[in-house]
């Protein structure tokens, strides 16, 4: 890469060159070329400075902390403990289980909605076919989806899934106990609740939130809104390539 | 007769809040299509009319906009239930009803729809829209 660059630098120096012998002749016409040459230089050292930067790129880890102590090869240490997600029990579109263990070892997206939902999650299932369209062939990523909805059961899931084409292998849309979904969305700090005057019944955010190998949460993104979704593609790649 | 001094100071003032009233009822109604739209449609058929893949139907380019123009007005009014074939793709997942929505304002909205998202359907007349909502179902 580096070569590269400087062939190139070379190269248009060299052009340069022959553009002031030919059509310039006069006196600043060196003074110029210097300065364009540093600017080359400027400009060559930022983007080295700039992929260094990217790879010791990592994503912030959310939520509350607590320092513990523990013992560890037999001395006393103080450690980090960061908010992870608990265990769940849910069933998806395709009557499978889906638990904490369904997610053991993979990085995932999750969000709330429903099928039937008037408001936002039209644009959020959008955006997550996005997520979805990247990384379907990527076994290392998954996406959990719960409904907040009494009245999606399996099979109206199935039927939601079918239509917008996604298979279980990769996209989980689950359903359960609601007071169950209802603390899960807590814990990543998403606010669902049932209300009669909202479109729908139920009111929730359309946030989808990064949950990285360790169950912890490592970024939260506004589903409904494209540029934050084009961030969240950045980061998902960011945490693949970080070392745990 | 003559005409008292203040009224005549009046009249120019009048002619322009006259024009002004003017323009914003002819903006108004060119634009209140799109900030219904905005408000009522884009959520689930998106800004730009897309759709969302197999489960809601596209505006954008709509052969059945083309097919069913007087069938628009009401489908808005009342929302819509079972399958409806667009664009060769058949879509089924019910659509909500918007009661609110006045005969002008749906009027606007169709009119909206039938002239944007790559749709050159004739616009539809206010007399066409009532009768068009009279003879729902």
């Amino acid at each position: 890469m580096a070569l590269f660059l400087l062939f190139q630098t070379k190269n248009f120096v060299g052009g340069l060159k022959l553009f002031c012998i030919a059509k310039c002749f006069s006196f600043g016409a060196k003074i110029k070329e210097k300065l364009l040459l540093m600017r080359l230089w400027v400009i060559w050292g930022l983007l080295v400075l700039g992929s260094c930067n990217e790879k010791a790129k990592r994503l912030p880890i959310l939520g509350e902390r607590q320092a513990v102590q523990v013992e560890k090869n037999g001395k006393i240490i103080i450690d980090t403990l960061y908010h992870t997600i608990p265990a769940f029990r849910f069933i998806n579109q395709d009557s499978v289980e889906v638990t904490e263990k369904t997610f053991e070892g993979k990085i995932y997206v999750t969000d709330f909605f429903f099928t039937t939902c008037p408001s936002i999650c039209p644009k959020m299932k959008q955006q997550m076919l996005r997520v979805y369209e990247k990384y379907k062939d990527d076994d290392r990523i998954l996406i959990l989806s719960h409904s907040i909805s009494r009245e999606d059961s399996v099979p109206v899931l199935r039927d939601y899934a079918k239509k917008i084409k996604i298979s279980s292998r990769r996209w989980h849309l689950v359903t359960g106990n609601w007071n169950e979904i209802e603390r899960m969305a807590k814990q990543y700090f998403v606010t669902v609740t049932e209300d009669k005057n909202e479109p729908g019944g139920y009111l929730h955010s359309g946030h989808f939130a990064l949950i990285d190998k360790q169950k912890r949460i490592r970024g939260i993104y506004e589903g409904t809104k494209p540029q934050e979704v084009d961030k969240l593609l950045q980061d998902i790649d960011i945490l693949l390539n970080e070392n745990p | 007769m003559k005409i008292p001094k203040p009224i005549l100071a009046a009249f120019p003032v009048l002619f322009f809040v006259g024009l002004l009233l003017g323009n914003l009822f002819f903006f108004r109604t060119q634009e209140q299509g799109q900030k219904l739209y905005a408000l009522h449609c884009s959520s689930c058929h998106m800004e730009k009319g897309e759709g969302l893949a197999g489960l809601i139907p596209p505006l954008k380019n709509a052969d059945w906009l083309a097919q069913n123009p007087e069938k628009i007005a009401c489908i808005i009014r009342y929302g819509q239930k079972g399958k409806v074939l667009v664009n060769g793709i058949i879509y089924n997942h019910p659509m909500p009803a918007n009661l609110k929505l006045s005969d002008t304002e749906i009027h606007n909205l169709t009119n909206f729809i039938l002239s944007n998202f790559e749709n050159q359907v004739p616009k539809r007349t206010f007399e066409q829209i009532v009768k068009d909502l009279q003879s729902c179902h």
